[in-house]
């Protein structure tokens, strides 16, 4: 926000001296790896503001977007190592446990022998109904699914402990490792605190498994299951109604069946002067001049992207200044072979209001607008948890304002459909019978702003 | 009666059932001990098992961890990569030999972790000897009992909000690495070498496991209790876990009755129903054969009961028109007058049959009152043998009576008379072959006794109380030709203990003796 409000102040400015900084900036965000033909991941460093007001301290936003090549036929597809954890405790029974049965058979459909999965159950206590087996005999899954009962309680730490064994079987970096977790209540057996379930994601993560938890209904602990995800850089979603699963799932799946490069490492070094605040959205370790963070991997054909909000030293007019260096390390999964791309960002510093205002690169800019937005989204929920409904109240309707000034401004329709959002949620707010419902949806979305994921 | 044999049978049924099933349960008991005692062996060895691939889990990890540390470079980039790549671990620390921190650096930036690490780690900066101390492992590893000044490496386990944290520590001369774990991942790991549950359950039974952390807060549990509910599980066996997890235990519950015990009791049971069953249904057999017999009985004496009502009267006109008929018949008429005494005689006798049979009914139905006058005895006694005298003479029977009761009394003439009418009835039918009657009565302040003793066949000693029963009769041989209702005794007695005196049957060498002792109050000499 204070970037964004810094940089409105500014006034007017010559085109020329625009056209000429725009190019600048450009020629510096480059992406470096020539091997074109086996790359797999596509760098694009760039500024919010790649030209800036000089003579002042300000901030700026970098983004590192890495975009997944678009995988071609079905037989360069990376083969996966899945564990779908499903819930059977007693409130599973009925529609939800019959939808989660059919959505876990229309998944094992899409896989083949050279997958691997496994089906794991949990209530009271764990059972692998299915260890991790290659995909040969579909039917063998199915009738082990078929036999899924519902019976008791919930215990969820247990059932993604088990799982992620039954994963690292076959734990391969040429797979896609990945557990798969459904639940729709709390963990009442076992550990049960977000911080625990996190920090399980977190390790999971380092051996390159993600978790994707689904919340189904609206009895479980959207925190846990969000955390759990977003440590091991799964997906996350809200399913409210049992029937939506098989869409979710597919949804999943074909998330899955389209990784293109796992291990990702991303480095971004600051120049000297420029300081890292914060990184929006993703978690990332901030060491001097150094940021770095993984993400378990990449899809084909989507953007996942950082956003580092840095400190940008005063400048003098026409000034070049490289901003950071972006190094990112991967690991192919078509040459099963590990891979660099690497890119720097540069901005310049202008006299002019005007060519600072044109050659902001709107998209950057509305991407940190929504991650800004997430954050106050974020804690608005943290404020009616506290039981400050007029403060939560309050919060959302900035960030409605918010996005909506910033649609304005950078004519994004895609933040003023966000401000309509907000609004919504905001009116929504009071209503405690819908609370429950609604706050799921919010920690839904915010985990999929945060993560940029598809569904 | 009645009474008395409902309680023999009851205790007929429950004695041999009750001792039966206190064997049964006194063996049941042990022989559950000693199953309880083999079934514990094996819970407390399959625990110990569980612990042993813990321990070997945590052996594996400190393999792993001292050869990541050998080979581990100094820099700070290389330390925070190994940090972040490193499943198990969360954070890695370095101090020289004075304890002073060299990773986390001193001089750099921190990144967010490493500065939660070092809030949460203080106590460790302050004084580094509690990682020794934290590390001490249980005195039974007497390998590992070295002093803290010998041990290069360690682990240390300290709780840090919720949760079991781990820290293992290797140094030497020059510095001290420690690297602590991921406590999530720890927990995850230990449950996934734990075993799940398996569908079928069958090398574990229906028995559940359970991993206890340090608060006591269940951690996993595997194993299926009961389809699934542990309402009713019992502690088996428990057991804490080796170093490190020393504050983390394992539980064992069966079900709360165990399968073979159920069945032994259930066994028990059965036996012990089945044989009470078989009791009880021979103690009814024979209650009710009892009871038929004794209905059978009661019935006869109504249907003769009847039957001498019936006849009362036709017999009281018999002997009233034939005591007439006596009179109107002069000395001349001998053979008629022999004819009309025999009648007499015999309608008398049908008329004491006839009483007695009625009185015995009576005293079945309801208490039989006494009417008492004032009389002598001796008198009474002479005119019921004065009524025998024809019919014990016609037998060749000597009478002699040796009179010791004249004062005047009080008692009942009636039942007096039939008393003796019962007695010399007897003697009539069964000991006219002594040929000798004697009757001797004497006489105290308040009691008359009466001694009526026959020189005949006699009453076998084993046979001696049972003549008082009703319907008794004695062995054929001596009954032989001789009839009777099998009553008489019975009611003689009835009457002498209503009487307030009783009657016995003495020993004697030869011949039936009676005693009669009734209670005659107010007798006066």
């Amino acid at each position: 926000m204070a970037m964004h409000d810094s940089r409105r102040r500014r006034g007017g400015i010559g085109a020329w001296a625009y056209l000429f900084s725009t190019l600048l900036a450009l020629s510096f965000a480059t992406t470096a790896n020539a091997d074109q033909g086996t790359q797999q991941v596509n760098l694009n460093v760039a500024l919010g503001s790649p030209v800036v007001l000089a003579g002042a301290k300000q901030t700026a936003v970098v983004k590192v977007a890495l975009t997944g090549a678009q995988i071609d036929s079905e037989r360069q597809r990376t083969p996966v190592n899945v564990a779908i954890v499903l819930d059977r405790s007693g409130s599973m029974a009925g529609a939800k446990i019959e939808h989660a049965k059919q959505a876990a058979a229309i998944a094992i459909d899409r896989l083949d022998a050279n997958d691997v999965a496994a089906i794991v159950t949990y209530d009271d206590v764990v059972k692998v109904i299915m260890p991790a087996t290659r995909v040969a005999d579909k039917s063998a899954f199915k009738r082990a699914i078929a036999r899924i009962q519902p019976g008791g309680s919930t215990a969820l730490f247990a059932g993604v402990a088990k799982g992620a064994k039954e994963v690292e079987k076959f734990l391969q970096r040429e797979r896609v490792n990945r557990v798969i977790l459904l639940s729709d209540g709390l963990a009442n057996v076992g550990p049960s605190s977000p911080d625990e379930l996190g920090q399980l994601g977190a390790s999971l993560a380092k051996d390159g498994i993600s978790v994707t938890t689904i919340g189904l209904g609206l009895g479980y602990n959207e925190d846990l299951m969000a955390r759990l995800a977003g440590m091991s850089d799964g997906s996350h979603a809200f399913v409210e109604h049992p029937q939506e699963l098989a869409r979710i799932f597919d949804a999943e799946f074909g998330d899955v069946l389209s990784v293109v490069a796992q291990e990702v490492r991303i480095n971004i070094r600051c120049a000297d002067g420029i300081k890292p605040v914060r990184v929006l959205g993703r978690e990332a370790d901030i060491a001097g001049q150094n940021v770095s963070m993984s993400m378990n991997q990449l899809y084909g054909a989507q953007e996942k992207f950082v956003l580092l909000e840095v400190e940008v030293p005063p400048g003098r007019p026409g000034a070049r200044l490289t901003v950071a260096e972006v190094d990112v390390a991967y690991f192919n999964t078509t040459t099963k072979q590990s891979d660099r791309v690497a890119g720097q960002v540069a901005l310049s510093y202008s006299d002019s209001q005007q060519s600072v205002t044109q050659a902001t690169d709107k998209k950057v800019m509305a991407d940190a607008v929504e991650q800004v937005a997430n954050s106050i989204s974020k804690e608005a929920i943290k404020l009616k948890d506290a039981g400050k409904l007029m403060e939560a109240r309050k919060k959302l309707e900035e960030g409605a304002s918010y996005l909506e000034q910033n649609a304005q401004q950078y004519q994004v329709p895609r933040l003023r459909g966000l401000s309509g959002q907000f609004k919504k949620d905001s009116a929504e707010l009071d209503d405690e019978r819908q609370w429950n419902r609604q706050r799921k949806s919010m920690v839904k979305r915010q985990y999929s702003t945060e993560k940029q994921q598809k569904f | 009666m009645r009474n008395k044999s409902f309680i023999a049978v009851v205790l007929i049924v429950l004695l041999p059932v009750a001792g039966l099933g206190w064997l049964g349960v006194r063996l049941l008991g042990s022989e559950r001990q000693a199953l309880e005692h083999r079934t514990r062996t094996l819970v407390e060895a399959q625990l110990l098992i569980i612990d042993d691939s813990i321990k070997a889990y945590f052996d594996a990890q400190r393999s792993q961890l001292l050869r990541d540390i050998k080979g581990l470079p100094r820099d700070t980039t290389a330390l925070r990569t190994y940090a972040q790549s490193k499943r198990l671990v969360r954070q890695v620390f370095v101090m020289d030999a004075r304890g002073e921190r060299l990773h986390p650096p001193v001089n750099a930036a921190l990144t967010e972790a490493e500065q939660r690490f070092l809030v949460r780690s203080a106590d460790i900066w302050r004084s580094r000897d509690i990682l020794y101390q934290g590390a001490q492992p249980p005195a039974q590893e007497p390998d590992l009992r070295k002093t803290d000044a010998m041990r290069s490496d360690g682990w240390y386990v300290w709780h840090w909000a919720t949760e079991t944290d781990l820290i293992f520590w290797q140094r030497d001369a020059e510095r001290l690495i420690g690297i602590e774990l991921e406590p999530a991942r720890v927990k995850a790991d230990i449950i996934g070498l734990l075993p799940a549950t398996a569908s079928n359950e069958e090398h574990l039974g229906p028995a559940r496991i359970q991993l206890l952390d340090e608060r006591g807060a269940l951690a996993y549990q595997w194993g299926e209790l009961n389809g699934g509910s542990d309402a009713t599980a019992r502690l088996l066996a428990q057991r804490p876990l080796s170093h490190p997890l020393g504050s983390w235990k394992l539980a064992y519950y069966a079900p709360a009755a165990n399968g073979s015990a159920v069945s032994g009791k259930l066994g028990l049971a059965s036996a012990v129903s089945a044989l009470a069953l078989a009791i009880a249904g021979l103690a009814w057999y024979l209650h009710r054969e009892h009871t038929r017999t004794a209905r059978l009985a009661m019935q006869r004496v109504n249907f003769v009961n009847q039957v001498s009502h019936e006849l009362k009267i036709p017999l009281t006109n018999i002997r009233m028109y034939a005591e007439l008929l006596a009179q109107q018949l002069d000395g001349s008429e001998e053979r008629p007058r022999r004819y009309l005494d025999i009648i007499v005689a015999e309608s008398q006798r049908l008329s004491r049959l006839i009483l007695n049979v009625l009185n015995f009914g009576r005293m079945q139905r309801e208490a039989v009152r006494l009417h008492r006058q004032a009389g002598v005895i001796d008198a009474a006694v002479a005119s019921a043998l004065e009524a025998f005298r024809p019919a014990l003479e016609g037998k060749g029977v000597q009478i002699s009576f040796t009179r010791g009761a004249p004062a005047n009394a009080e008692f009942d003439r009636d039942a007096l008379e039939q008393i003796l009418n019962n007695l010399f009835s007897n003697v009539e039918k069964y000991g006219s072959s002594g040929a000798r009657l004697d009757v001797i009565t004497e006489q105290s302040a308040d009691h008359t006794v009466i001694r009526v003793r026959d020189y005949g066949a006699g009453i076998p000693l084993r046979e001696r109380e049972r003549v008082f029963e009703a319907f008794f009769r004695l062995n054929s041989k001596l009954s032989d030709g001789v009839t009777g209702t099998g009553i008489g005794l019975t009611i003689a007695r009835e009457l002498a203990r209503l009487h307030g005196g009783e009657l016995r049957l003495l020993e004697s060498e030869s011949g039936a003796h009676f005693e009669v002792t009734l209670r005659t109050a107010g007798a006066r000499a």
